[in-house]
């Protein structure tokens, strides 16, 4: 038996438009774009019209994800109504209106749950699902047996990141622009490196018109948790390029998409590949194996 | 007639819970143990909550749990008992943010009230609209929002709008920030949140002598928008801290109680807000701003180097009760003071005693020639009665 399931396939979140056709090379047939004006943390932002093309060459997701003001509902709700006229596949959703407009407007494009780290129970993932959302898109925050869980108890299809400078914050506030001014020296670039004495790994601090963003600085690598993921059936492994080089990539794709054609029996071969891509990525599984805490013991703070 | 604007409390424990009721408040807002985003505040044991529920409902008040934690599969099973339990226990309403936890009391609980948590982050008019939808009573609204931006979901949602008046700030979106678990492994989402946003960070510019990065922010003070915040229909205006000290909650509360009760009877002058912001001042060891009420946040709401939080010592001690035979004030000592301080007594009603303090006697009454052991019994003479949990600073200078 494959250890890859006909339902399971991996997604590409591009850093540029000009990636997606050189990925599709690769065999990645669905992507997640963010729309112009409307998403945040994304590289590749595509307007309307270059959606609707898009979205008939591949299978497409696109992130609606910023936190929308009052004054951009009206556009909101065109926005939704113009891409259920699309083949988009599915709208990945943070703020609550554009459920409220999808129930509203009983539109068919399909939504998923990503309220980034938020999504990290099976409870939640069933309400939404009677709200006529079919996907989910699991907090990076949690871990493997968690996520296992999760899907095992929710009707939802789920996307789940492998590859990935997880996003760990996102401000209103331009905290760059701010510091540079109060600083009074100039801002030379949209992004930089954060360092802090008591973490080995760097920041990536960004900002854009929707805010500041900072990721995790490490590549979280969560291959060696495919086969799992794989094992309880998740529709969706993603791998986020943002801030990872393409040649990475490139060289990581083939490695991921041999996994599918392994079997079971052939655990030695899994463990190889997992050695190679360790090589590129690094070995920071991140949450996976690790659960978070949130009450100190005394005399822990 | 409109009903008059809420004054809601912070209260880490049965204590703060009593003085900031006393203090003028009109209801307050808990954690219990478990499902609070305070996780490592002291909290509420069911009984506690039992005890607070009764001694806010004999003053006609409210009292309103936190269970606004965003639930991993572990929290799930646990929470279904504890909701009974503390609805058992008489709270007025439960304050959420994972809409599975909205559906469930909807259907299981009668006469308690869901507020929605500021942890959602909800931004605008339609946001609220579907959560009003599912039954939500009250929002509270994501703290980025503009006074203009309130005012619009008021006016077309009608429906409870609560926001946050005084108190620390998140940098990020309540909700969109796990810096936490990343940088201490403590999630932030479930109440253990580490702030690290008050970190102070390195940044890779080419300036050979950088200052480090630091993206803290200052408090939130809106006592001198009290009454434009009252004229847009806000129903409720939130006190931040849970786990403040109760000299900063008797403080905080006493000053907004003034300025909301001068609102409605149209004796608030500039003068008298300047003071009450000179005392909030005071007792917090933070600048203040208003951050997005006005306009987008900018680098003036923010600190950057150099900063330090220096401990307050105005509080010099708690009326603890009178001694009628000696007309003397029974004091338990907070801060250093000696004689010819220049101090101020202010009450749970509102009333201030201005006076310089002349003598200090022990207990026994032994004169002494300063204060000097925190939580000793003193006593200094007073010719009149006083409430109790009353207390003592150094006089505000006007």
């Amino acid at each position: 038996m494959n250890l890859g399931s006909e339902s399971m396939e991996y997604v590409i979140i591009p850093s540029k438009e000009t990636d997606i056709d050189k990925y599709k090379n690769q065999g990645i047939k669905t992507f997640i774009v963010g729309l112009k004006n409307f998403s945040t943390g994304y590289k590749t932002i595509l307007d309307l019209e270059q959606i609707k093309k898009l979205s008939n060459e591949v299978n497409l997701f696109v992130a609606i994800n910023k936190m929308i003001e009052n004054e951009e509902l009206k556009q909101l709700e065109e926005i939704l109504l113009f891409l259920n006229n699309t083949n988009t596949k599915g709208i990945l959703y943070y703020d609550l209106s554009i459920v409220s407009f999808h129930k509203k407007n009983n539109l068919k494009v399909n939504l998923v749950w990503n309220q980034t780290h938020m999504v990290t129970n099976y409870n939640t993932a069933n309400f939404y699902y009677k709200e006529n959302v079919k996907y989910g898109y699991l907090a990076s925050e949690i871990t493997l047996d968690e996520i296992v869980e999760i899907n095992e108890k929710s009707k939802m299809s789920f996307f789940v990141n492998i590859i990935s400078h997880p996003i760990m914050s996102h401000s209103k506030r331009t905290l760059l622009t701010n510091y540079f001014k109060a600083s009074n020296i100039s801002k030379e670039h949209e992004n930089y490196l954060l360092s802090e004495k008591n973490n080995p790994c760097n920041f990536i601090i960004d900002e854009d018109k929707t805010g500041t963003t900072i990721r995790y600085g490490n590549i979280i690598n969560g291959t060696s948790a495919i086969k799992k993921l794989l094992e309880s059936k998740i529709s969706y492994l993603v791998i986020d390029t943002s801030y990872i080089d393409d040649n990475v990539i490139i060289k990581v794709l083939p490695l991921l998409q041999d996994i599918l054609t392994i079997t079971n029996l052939e655990d030695s071969k899994y463990q190889q590949i997992l050695k190679e891509l360790e090589k590129i990525l690094g070995s920071d599984t991140g949450f996976f194996y690790k659960k978070t805490i949130y009450k100190v013991k005394k005399g822990e703070n | 007639m409109k009903k008059k604007i809420e004054l809601l409390s912070p209260a880490g424990d049965l204590e703060r819970l009593k003085i900031t009721l006393l203090y003028g408040a009109d209801a307050v807002y808990i954690g219990g143990q478990e499902y609070s985003l305070r996780a490592n505040a002291t909290n509420f044991s069911i009984d506690e909550i039992k005890e607070a529920c009764c001694f806010a409902h004999k003053l006609g008040k409210k009292v309103y749990l936190t269970t606004n934690i965003v639930f991993h599969n572990e929290d799930i099973d646990g929470v279904y008992d504890y909701l009974k339990q503390t609805y058992e226990a008489g709270v007025d309403a439960y304050i959420v943010s994972d809409p599975f936890i909205i559906a469930y009391i909807k259907e299981n609980f009668k006469n308690v009230e869901v507020h929605v948590s500021t942890q959602n982050s909800t931004c605008n008019k339609e946001a609220v609209s579907y959560l009003k939808s599912l039954g939500v009573d009250r929002i509270v609204p994501a703290r980025e929002l503009s006074k203009q931006e309130i005012k619009e979901i008021i006016d077309e949602c009608q429906i409870d709008i609560e926001v946050f008046i005084h108190g620390a700030m998140c940098t990020f979106y309540s909700g969109r920030c796990a810096l936490s678990n990343y940088l201490t492994n403590r999630d932030s989402n479930r109440g253990g949140c580490s702030q690290v946003c008050r970190f102070a960070f390195d940044i890779n510019t080419n300036q050979e002598e950088q200052e480090k990065f630091t993206m803290a922010t200052k408090d939130l003070n809106m006592a001198n928008h009290i009454k434009e915040m009252i004229d847009i229909g806000i129903r409720s205006l939130k006190v931040e801290g849970r786990m403040r000290s109760l000299y900063y909650l008797a403080t905080v509360i006493s000053s907004y109680r003034k300025i909301i009760d001068r609102c409605y009877d149209n004796t608030l002058t500039k003068d008298f807000v300047k003071q009450e912001e000179k005392i909030l001042g005071r007792v917090a060891n933070r600048e203040t701003s208003t951050h997005y009420f006005n306009k987008q946040a900018d680098e003036t709401d923010q600190y950057y180097t150099g900063r330090q939080e220096l401990s307050n010592q105005d509080y010099l001690a708690l009326v603890t009760g009178y001694d009628k035979e000696n007309k003397m004030l029974v004091l338990s000592e907070r801060n250093y003071f000696e004689p010819n301080t220049e101090v101020e007594i202010f009450t749970p009603s509102g009333k201030t005693f201005d006076f310089i303090i002349e003598e200090i006697y022990d207990e026994n009454l032994n004169i002494l020639e300063k204060a000097c052991h925190p939580e000793e019994i003193l006593k200094i003479k007073f010719e009149e009665e006083i409430e109790q949990y009353s207390m003592m600073r150094i006089k505000v200078k006007e």
